[in-house]
């Protein structure tokens, strides 16, 4: 079973289903994006704080 | 608004109506009525639970938000993406499997059909009264910035999404909610790159940021633990992540958009598209906010952003009134001249001047704060109205200072935001109303054609019942909050029920009885507390519920097996 990737969650209608520990592993990566997107913002409120 | 801009709008509204009615020529049967035969790909899916979230209220309330208060909102979302993950793991392959049409169908096969008719009719009270706060949102701004009477606006919004639900069933639900979501997006994106390129030539786009940031606008984490505070890290971690979980795992108006996927697998990936995407999404809308803030900064914003209230107090207090206009125009003068000079002290890499100019500029900017909050003050004692103006702000800038066509987009963006979440949530109280109450207490076996005629009709009540609550929802005060406060009271409880369904002990009498609990323990918060965040009732409601549900699954086991 092939895990699509970080919002290329495009399988196929016949691909077997996910398993569970498939999912959590695809969530774990949204959480990294997450967490990337966090530390994104927290850039900008350090970076532009000190007018 | 120029005929040009209205032609953009009547054409919008044309579109939608007609490519909502021609998908009912699909619609047979009840399960393609309200399931779309579970045939649709994860990205229409996907776009339709974001199009069924982001309602009116987000693109003017929450790009008003980023204008007077800038990104600390986005941490009410936090929670979204954990929620996410959690549901696609438990709650979607359980509603998948269990070819339901509702989520608390699945109630009654785990519990008992009271369970199931509680939480069903909970559903339809509280959805019932936001789909009309969702209605009123935009049908109040239009009416105060046109002129135009509220109930004409209500049905100007309410009528075609009902047409086209009513009609069209999901499918026109959801495949009208992927391109009002695009346009949407294409809506929002542009207002940025507009703003963007409206920035005087003296400053740029990091000074304007730096402005921003001086006011605190760009202040995003507020790691502070506090129950009161509703825009925090924590409160949005973990009551959002209730909140969340049961926005997206217990309401019926979400629960069906994923029910009408593929495959599970499908709908697990429409709810990552949200889970990817909802935040970024997020700080586009506040960051438009934030630039609009920016833009006023140079331009002169108006006294009062809300045009009616504008007219009637310049009418009842006009001395009063152009005093404070008078000490407004004054600070805001002020505050660009130190704006300006910031910026220049910038450039000119001279950092001592520049700071020194951010504390003029940050002084400024209270006062003119300050000055609009004595002319709210104003507005309050002579129309004896809600001043809160917040909500008009963007509506103000566009159609103020956009040229044309574009506002007549944005006002097409409006509609097309209330509508998206509209129709998925009126087609979501007719199957509640049919699946779990009509088909299951009073015509338990009847032909699809005789189903599919009463879902129609359903779902025409539902339109008409949201218009007459939008009438009167006016005065319920912050738009966005108030969508919210409806949910609260009921969500977590709900969500308690869910959980409690995975614990293996549990039985129907704790659920029911542990709902009751769960809603009279937030209640009591609500009453005696009032000071503690609604975002924290989900928590309270759905641990309360699982404590007194399992307590109580207990007893009923030991008396079976005694």
């Amino acid at each position: 079973v092939t895990v699509a990737g970080a919002g290329a969650t495009g399988e196929s209608a016949g691909s077997p289903e996910r398993t569970s520990s498939q999912v959590w592993r695809l969530g774990i990566r949204v959480l990294a994006v997450q967490v990337v997107t966090l530390l994104a913002l927290w850039l900008i409120q350090t970076a532009f704080a000190g007018a | 608004l120029h005929w040009i801009d209205w032609t953009i709008v009547a054409t919008y509204l044309a579109y939608i109506v007609w490519d909502g009615l021609r998908r009912s020529k699909g619609t047979r049967e009840i399960e393609g009525y309200f399931l779309a035969n579970r045939s649709l790909p994860w990205w229409a899916v996907g776009l339709s639970v974001m199009a069924t979230q982001l309602s009116a209220i987000t693109l003017v309330g929450t790009t008003g938000q980023g204008a007077t208060d800038g990104m600390r909102f986005i941490q009410f979302y936090f929670g979204l993406p954990l929620a996410m993950i959690i549901l696609a793991v438990t709650l979607v392959p359980f509603f998948h499997r269990a070819r339901v049409f509702t989520a608390y169908e699945y109630l009654e096969r785990r519990f008992d059909a009271r369970t199931r008719s509680l939480t069903a009719a909970l559903f339809l009270m509280s959805r019932g009264m936001a789909v009309g706060v969702v209605i009123s949102a935009p049908a109040v701004i239009l009416s105060a910035v046109f002129g135009i009477g509220l109930p004409v606006a209500v049905a100007m919004i309410g009528a075609p999404a009902v047409l086209y639900t009513m009609f069209g069933g999901v499918q026109a639900v959801t495949w009208t909610d992927v391109k009002q979501m695009v346009l949407i997006v294409f809506g929002l994106g542009s207002l940025l790159v507009i703003l963007l390129m409206g920035l005087p030539r003296e400053v740029g786009v990091g000074d304007a940021l730096r402005l921003a940031g001086a006011t605190g606008r760009l202040d995003t984490f507020d790691f502070s633990f506090s129950l009161t505070e509703t825009y925090t890290f924590w409160s949005g971690l973990i009551g959002g992540l209730f909140l969340m979980l049961s926005y997206f795992g217990t309401d019926q108006s979400q629960v069906q958009r994923y029910l009408t996927a593929k495959s599970i697998d499908q709908a697990r990936s429409s709810l990552f598209m949200s889970a990817y995407w909802k935040i970024p999404l997020q700080a586009l809308v506040l960051m438009v906010g934030i630039f609009v803030f920016i833009y006023f900064l140079f331009t002169p914003p108006p006294l009062l952003y809300n045009t009616a209230h504008d007219t009637a107090v310049r009418e009842a207090a006009a001395e009063e009134y152009q005093e404070i206009h008078a000490r407004y125009d004054a600070a805001f003068l002020q505050r660009r001249e130190a704006a300006f000079r910031y910026a220049e002290a910038r450039s000119s890499g001279d950092d001592a001047l520049a700071r020194s100019l951010a504390d003029a500029f940050r002084d400024g900017n209270e006062q003119v704060e300050s000055v609009r909050a004595q002319a709210l003050e104003l507005t309050a004692r002579t129309t004896g109205q809600n001043p809160r103006d917040v909500n008009y702000i963007i509506p103000a800038f566009v159609l103020g200072e956009l040229p044309i066509i574009i506002p007549g987009l944005f006002i097409a963006a409006i509609l097309a935001a209330a509508m998206s979440s509209i129709s998925s949530e009126l087609n979501s109280l007719s199957t509640a109303t049919i699946i779990d109450f009509y088909r299951r207490r009073f015509r338990k076996s009847a032909s699809d054609s005789h189903y599919l005629r009463v879902s129609k009709l359903a779902t025409g009540f539902w339109g008409l019942f949201a218009c007459v609550v939008a009438v009167y929802a006016v005065a319920l005060g912050s738009l966005i909050e108030v969508v919210n406060r409806f949910g609260s009271f009921f969500y977590g409880s709900i969500l308690g029920v869910f959980m409690l369904s995975f614990i293996p002990m549990a039985r129907g009498r704790g659920a029911f009885y542990g709902l009751f609990a769960g809603m009279g323990t937030v209640a009591a918060f609500g009453y005696f507390a009032p000071q503690i965040s609604f975002l924290w009732h989900n928590v309270i409601g759905a641990v309360m519920v699982v404590t007194v549900g399992t307590l109580l699954s207990l007893t009923v086991r030991d008396a079976a097996q005694a």
